[in-house]
């Protein structure tokens, strides 16, 4: 099981959008997964998550370390498909760490 | 369903703003007039741009500057610039992006919005169209080209 935050500054347009694409992304590679909605001003503090998409601009770093990607792709659609990749081997990296440790 | 508003006084087409702020203070002064905001909207607008900037980078350059507060009713704006205007980038890069069309809109409650936020998804993808937005030479050529691309999703006046 995959804990996913999407983030935008707003926290409305984008991040409905590119909550779908990784919804449709997850489901077609048969990703166990949660979706999980927050402003990008809550990054840091956010727990409990495996990994942050955000969708505008921010240089902003997790307290506990969780990986923070710009999706920003996924809405606009320039550079999607190596998003993709990019966010299709970070989840892999992810569940390989958590069955590691039990 | 709410749908979104969708007002020919809110369609600017081909003109002579040379800033960001003022295509906002337009839009937002006539979102006003029009009862669809009340006056803090224009002010959540500027903030949410010096933040966290909607200057996209697409096909054709486009901004987007959106908030949900301050916002009685969903609605959405264009204007077209006859010279770009700047916008900082919403992906963080450096330096300013010069756009042609800015899209300003409100949206109250986005889980009702959502099949027009995917029609404009789709939009700002789409190259021709938005060259069709950019090309509309009077208010009514733009207004008919909006809502061929968000059809019955927008309620039109």
């Amino acid at each position: 099981m995959i804990k996913v935050v999407v983030a935008c500054g707003g926290g409305i347009f984008t991040t409905s959008v590119v909550t779908d694409r990784l919804e449709e992304i997850m489901r077609k590679n048969k990703i166990r997964h949660t979706i999980t909605p927050h402003k990008i001003t809550e990054i840091p503090s956010i727990t409990g998550e495996d990994l942050i998409v955000v969708t505008g601009k921010t240089s902003a770093t997790n307290d506990e370390g969780i990986p923070v990607m710009i999706g920003i792709s996924l809405f606009t659609g320039v550079g999607e498909e190596e998003f993709t990749e990019e966010f299709l081997a970070k989840v892999k990296e992810i569940e390989e760490q958590k069955g590691q440790n039990g | 369903m709410e749908k979104m508003k969708m007002n020919k006084e809110l369609l600017f087409i081909k003109k002579n703003f040379t800033t960001k702020e003022e295509v906002i203070n337009n839009t937002c002064s006539i979102a006003e007039r029009l009862g669809y905001v009340n006056e803090n909207f224009k002010t959540d607008i500027i903030k949410r741009e010096q933040e966290f900037p909607t200057g996209l980078d697409t096909a054709v350059p486009i901004a987007m500057p959106h908030v949900g507060t301050n916002c009685n009713t969903s609605f959405m704006s264009i204007t077209t610039v006859e010279k770009p205007v700047n916008f900082k980038y919403m992906d963080g890069t450096e330096g300013e992006l010069p756009v042609e069309i800015i899209f300003l809109f409100g949206i109250v409650h986005p889980e009702d919005q959502m099949e027009v936020l995917k029609k404009l998804t789709a939009l700002f993808r789409d190259e021709n169209r938005l060259n069709r937005i950019i090309n509309a030479q009077t208010n009514e050529e733009g207004f008919e080209t909006m809502k061929e691309f968000l059809g019955d999703f927008v309620e039109a006046s």
